[in-house]
């Protein structure tokens, strides 16, 4: 069964607000040498089937239709098995 | 007049328009299924504030493929009104019924509160009779972004409704309480029949709540952008 991941990040450029309170905590903690901090979200899609190039494909059209928003979102597909 | 609630698993606005609607406006009022496809023609349809599915992945990104939005598009399409709350407004968004998306809010929190809100459109202003009004606003991702080249369109369409600002109508920076491009807090698309805003006018519709700046916006925006 294929196994693929999804990672969908911000834009360059676009403001990422939980980044920034992450740095923050940890600037707290006592890590100084941070530039910066990005969050994002990765989105794990088991499929039925084998077929490696129909789930890369299948997936695409996911991240395009919904798991990803191209106003501020990038994404970037991975087979994880 | 015949007005149509969507109720999306997560609504929770939706008596609030439902009552507006059928008490204040006196319109024959339906609740419509997120589920189910629209059976008849309605002239005004709400799609109501709330936490559709949670809010997960994006809010309104899972709610935009509901069946109904189907017949929502169909709606658009013959001319009649569309008009999003807060919710509503974010679910059109990622239905790209409008333009740009609205993020999470700059400071991360959610917002709870009354709000100055420059009437930016000027058809809008004139029928209301004033340029500031004050309505609810009460959300965590209501930080509208889109690219320079969709804000210069919308400014230069005459589509951006409603702007953050103070008492007196100032658009600083300042008075942006969640981080939104140009201090954008409501818009309208290219054929002014889709409407979304991120403050709640049905929230500000009666005398009891002391402020009935709602009911003004809603009543400019029926006259004036209705085919009734």
């Amino acid at each position: 069964m294929i196994k693929v991941r999804v990672y969908v990040e911000h834009k360059k450029g676009i403001v990422d607000p939980q980044g920034k309170a992450i740095k923050l905590g940890l600037e707290n903690l006592g890590f100084l040498d941070i530039a910066n901090v990005l969050t994002g979200k990765t989105i794990d899609v088991d499929f039925k089937h084998d077929n490696t190039q129909k789930a890369l494909e299948d997936t695409k059209n996911m991240c395009e239709k919904m798991l990803s928003n191209p106003n501020m979102e990038n994404y970037r597909i991975e087979k994880i098995n | 007049m015949k007005a149509g609630v969507i109720r999306f698993a997560g609504s929770n606005c939706d008596f609030d328009a439902y009552n507006v609607l059928k008490d204040v406006f006196k319109f024959k009022t339906d609740f419509l299924w997120h589920k189910e496809n629209i059976k008849e023609k309605y002239d005004i349809i709400i799609l109501p504030g709330g936490f559709s599915y949670g809010d997960y992945l994006r809010p309104g990104a899972i709610a935009r493929f509901s069946k109904v939005m189907e017949d929502v598009q169909k709606h658009l399409l013959q001319g009649r009104l569309i008009i999003g709350i807060c919710n509503g407004f974010q679910i059109l968004c990622e239905a790209q019924m409008l333009p740009g998306v609205l993020m999470r809010n700059k400071n991360m929190k959610f917002i709870c509160s009354k709000q100055n809100l420059k009437v930016e459109n000027s058809e809008l202003s004139k029928k209301i009779g004033k340029n500031i009004i004050n309505m609810p606003i009460a959300h965590a991702d209501g930080n509208y972004f889109a690219d320079n080249n969709v804000l210069e369109k919308l400014s230069e369409q005459n589509r951006i409704i409603l702007k953050y600002s103070d008492q007196n109508g100032n658009t600083d920076r300042i008075y942006n309480p969640n981080g939104s491009s140009n201090n954008i807090a409501g818009i309208m698309n290219e054929s002014k029949n889709v409407f979304g805003t991120m403050p709640h006018p049905e929230r500000a519709c009666d005398d009891f709540n002391s402020i009935n700046d709602g009911k003004l916006f809603l009543e400019s925006i029926f006259e004036l952008y209705g085919r009734f």
